[in-house]
């Protein structure tokens, strides 16, 4: 028996010394450049979703550039994805006490205008000012608009020759199971998809037809797209930014985005200093910093967004976007049982 | 008062697994039940797509059970054993990255109910094979030999004996897999498309666009409430009774050839990923944005989580497990292992993101908890519920000759039983290299080795996500080989 334990016990000690090992290795690359001040410092605690706070996001660099000014941490925290933050706000707020909320498209915003109070941030001048052209200004106050991007289908040009120019094109029979799109119930995009058709078609009629013509629905952007990349379907539903990336990072002008006579749907992404804040000023400073021109700038780059302030510098590849019409905006989310009835 | 004793044990182990459900309703705001007309349809598609999943494991089972009959030796029939049980091990991400690239390398589309079930068959045929192999050259074989050898003719033999003998094993079956395809999230979520085919993700929907806590509640609790009770009707009616295999049994006369069915599970569902990731891989030897990438403090970062993860989940799923074995065995426990399915990913997450504690480490610790309530149950029942139960006579005897509550768990329990705890302390650790689905609710993307995969999958580098889920399923091999030898030590 004591030998058994014996065993038992050197297993358990070798795995908790590799945990030990890794915690400090852990420990060590958080603590590198920590300073001194900082365990004195205030803290703002930004919540957002999982892209945003990547290391691949604009979420890295906007802290390190915010910290330098307002000698605080600066601290996110995710909510998995975008949809998730209104309800991760509700649930943890009284614990949590975030300071900023960051990532609601249009209709999420709406709803979280309508069942959670937002502190008011007060915009200088100049962002007023120099607003993106065609894009609502003050849309959800006392939320703020921090980027958006019209929604379209993205096709190779090479596989499309003549591309379809109404929505209507899209029930062709040419067109049979091509396109990617995304579910509603669990995509930002699938909803802007769906709101598109609601506002411009017959919303029931319209996907009954198209069934055949889809040749996927994921539940994320991501995979929708994953399958265009991979060559399984002609179109995406997709950002029209989405062309900067191919444009500019991989040097593929093989890319187009439709344009369509009817008007394209355009997200907007929002920001709000939440009721329940703990440092809710320096919240405020941080979503003003959120629309100063490097921030913008930064943001556009990063997460492949159009800036709301005009006046930001755009990354390449942007400029060889097409401009697209832009539909009413609108804010009420679209009708899920319509998606559902048309899919049962 | 020991019998007493060992209840509340019961009691508290069953509070602690089912505390995501009373945290979820202590906390939900508001219990907005909506129940009107079309409520019901979610539950129904659920129940459909599980149902037919689990004929379709059975009949896929019994057909790649005929592999597990042509071996001649005991260790081939051990080595085709594994080889049928590998499919579930691997991570859903990976599955879903497979059935991808089978789809894409087919040309079709790859979504619609057919998909999910083919899939869950594919997952789950090897697990049915594999009992019911067990089963029919323990109790049915040599029936089976005399009907043979007094002329019956095969349709005889199959439908006078065979289904009747193989009734205990093939309802046992059905109601596992049946549970298991019911509470699958991530498979029904990316390849049910448009429809329904999981109350999993009609749950996660509810609560991501609806934010209707009541009804995905409500949902959640049906869902284990329903499962739960089949379980224990069947546990009740017939529980299967499973020994070793001598070398005798194994024998049987079917031709060698059909060892190649064995393989059928495994290459689909990860051969052609494999392939396909590796043609990328080669295309990234130049790029020096990846390797750049790849040596970059953050990546080094998500490796330490993952690997952190995976040993908080190792260590915990040992010390629940040795916490349940101490308590003792009784029949309320038995029953409700039997039948138990953790609540759905999405109320899981949701619950456990709302306690306390911010830091990294803790939300490591968090997710980890969370990883493990979320497969402790189902592990365990799978690896070492049944051998347990075959410990009761030993424990009676030894409790009757006064042994203590210390040399119950360090002489009997434990020697017999530490092999299937570390291993399905191993298999979930493993499976957490692969999630992306519990921990989304506690990081931010590119946190963890799977959440960097999402992540790129999100930034358009489709290519570095493929190419770096095809590195971390293989360190997860190495790692489960590489601990497996360990465990001959600890074992032996």
């Amino acid at each position: 028996m004591v030998k058994e334990k014996g065993k038992f016990a050197v297993l358990l000690l070798f795995i908790v010394a590799l945990v030990g090992s890794l915690a400090f290795l852990k420990w060590a690359l958080i603590g590198r450049n920590l300073p001194r001040e900082s365990f004195s410092e205030p803290m703002v605690k930004v919540l957002s979703y999982s892209t945003f706070v990547s290391s691949t996001g604009p979420a890295p660099q906007l802290v390190r550039a915010f910290k330098e000014r307002c000698k605080c941490k600066v601290e996110f925290y995710t909510a998995g994805d975008a949809g998730l933050l209104l309800e991760r706000l509700k649930l943890t707020q009284d614990k949590a006490s975030y300071d900023v909320v960051l990532g609601f498209d249009q209709f999420a915003a709406s709803k979280a205008v309508s069942e959670w109070t937002w502190l008011d941030v007060s915009l200088p001048e100049e962002v007023q000012q120099n607003w993106a052209k065609g894009l609502p200004k003050d849309s959800m106050n006392p939320l703020v608009a921090f980027d958006y991007a019209p929604m379209t289908f993205i096709y190779r040009k090479d596989e499309v020759t003549s591309p379809p120019t109404t929505l209507k094109d899209l029930l062709k029979p040419d067109y049979a199971k091509s396109l990617s799109l995304q579910d509603p119930r669990s995509s930002s995009p699938g909803l802007q998809f769906l709101s598109w058709v609601e506002q411009t078609q017959d919303g029931l009629s319209y996907l009954k037809s198209l069934k055949k013509n889809i040749h996927s629905v994921s539940p994320s952007w991501a995979l929708s797209y994953g399958l265009f990349k991979k060559k399984q379907s002609k179109f995406v539903f997709s950002y029209l930014t989405s062309l900067a990336f191919h444009y500019e990072i991989e040097g593929d002008s093989n890319f187009g985005a439709l344009i369509i006579e009817e008007g394209h749907p355009v997200q907007i992404e929002y920001a709000g200093v939440p009721k329940g804040c703990k440092n809710c000023e320096i919240g405020k400073d941080f979503v003003r910093f959120l629309l100063e021109k490097e921030s913008q700038s930064l943001i556009a780059e990063k997460n492949f967004m159009y800036p709301v302030l005009g006046s930001a510098p755009l990354p390449k590849g942007f400029e060889r976007l097409p401009e697209l019409k832009y539909l009413p905006f609108v804010k009420t989310p679209p009708f899920f049982e319509v998606w559902d009835r048309a899919f049962e | 008062m020991k019998i007493k004793k060992d209840h509340i044990f019961t009691v508290f182990i069953i509070a602690i697994l089912i505390s995501p459900y009373l945290l979820a309703f202590l906390n939900a705001p508001q219990l907005n039940f909506k129940l009107d007309r079309s409520w019901a349809w979610p539950l129904v598609a659920g129940l459909k797509q599980a149902s037919l999943s689990a004929l379709v494991s059975l009949l896929f089972g019994a057909l790649l059970a005929s592999s597990l009959f042509s071996c001649r030796t005991q260790k081939s029939y051990g080595r085709i054993k594994m080889i049928l049980l590998a499919p579930n091990f691997i991570p859903p991400l990976f599955i879903i990255l497979s059935v991808m690239s089978l789809s894409g390398a087919l040309s079709i589309s790859h979504q619609g109910l057919t998909w999910v079930v083919v899939t869950h068959s594919l997952m789950n045929g090897g697990l049915v094979a594999v009992a019911l192999s067990s089963y029919f050259l323990q109790n049915v074989k040599k029936s089976w030999e005399v009907a043979r050898v007094l002329g019956a003719n095969p349709f005889d033999r199959l439908v006078r004996l065979w289904v009747p003998m193989m009734l205990p094993v093939l309802k046992q079956n059905f109601v596992l897999v049946f549970a298991l395809c019911l509470v699958s999230f991530s498979i029904p979520l990316v390849i049910g498309g448009a429809s329904v085919t999981s109350l999993e993700v009609h749950i996660f929907q509810l609560i991501r666009s609806e934010g209707n806590w009541g009804l995905a509640l409500s949902y959640s609790l049906i869902q284990s409430v329903l499962v739960l009770f089949l379980a224990y009707l069947l546990w009740r009616l017939d529980p299967p009774q499973e020994n070793a295999l001598s070398q005798d049994s194994i024998v049987s006369g079917l031709p060698r050839g059909l060892i190649f069915l064995s393989f059928i599970p495994l290459l689909l569902l990860a051969g052609i990923w494999i392939f396909d990731s590796l043609t990328q891989a080669l295309t990234l030897f130049g790029d020096n944005l990846f390797q750049s990438f790849v040596l970059s403090p953050l990546f080094l970062d998500a490796a330490i989580n993952s690997g952190l993860i995976f040993l908080f989940v190792f260590l915990m799923q040992i010390f629940f497990s040795m916490g349940v074995l101490s308590g003792g065995r009784t029949s309320p426990l038995e029953a409700f292992f039997q039948g138990y399915l953790a609540p759905s990913v999405a109320v899981l997450g949701f619950t456990m993101s709302m306690l306390p504690g911010e830091g990294e480490i803790w939300l490591l610790i968090k997710s980890s908890i969370c990883f493990s309530l979320l497969t402790f149950p189902l592990l365990f029942r799978w690896q070492v519920l049944s051998t347990w139960k075959d410990l009761s006579a030993q424990l009676q005897v030894a409790r009757s000759l006064g042994a203590s509550g210390s040399v119950l768990f360090w002489e009997i329990s434990w020697p017999q039983l530490k092999g299937a705890v570390l291993q399905m302390s191993l298999v979930a650790a493993v499976w957490s290299l692969g999630d992306f689905a519990v921990t989304s609710f506690f990081f931010s993307g590119g946190k963890t080795m799977a959440l960097i995969i999402v992540d790129l999958l999100n930034k358009y580098r489709m290519e570095w996500a493929s190419f770096l889920s095809f590195l971390l399923f293989i360190f997860g091999l190495l790692t489960f080989y590489a601990f497996q030898r360990i465990f001959t030590h600890v074992r032996d």
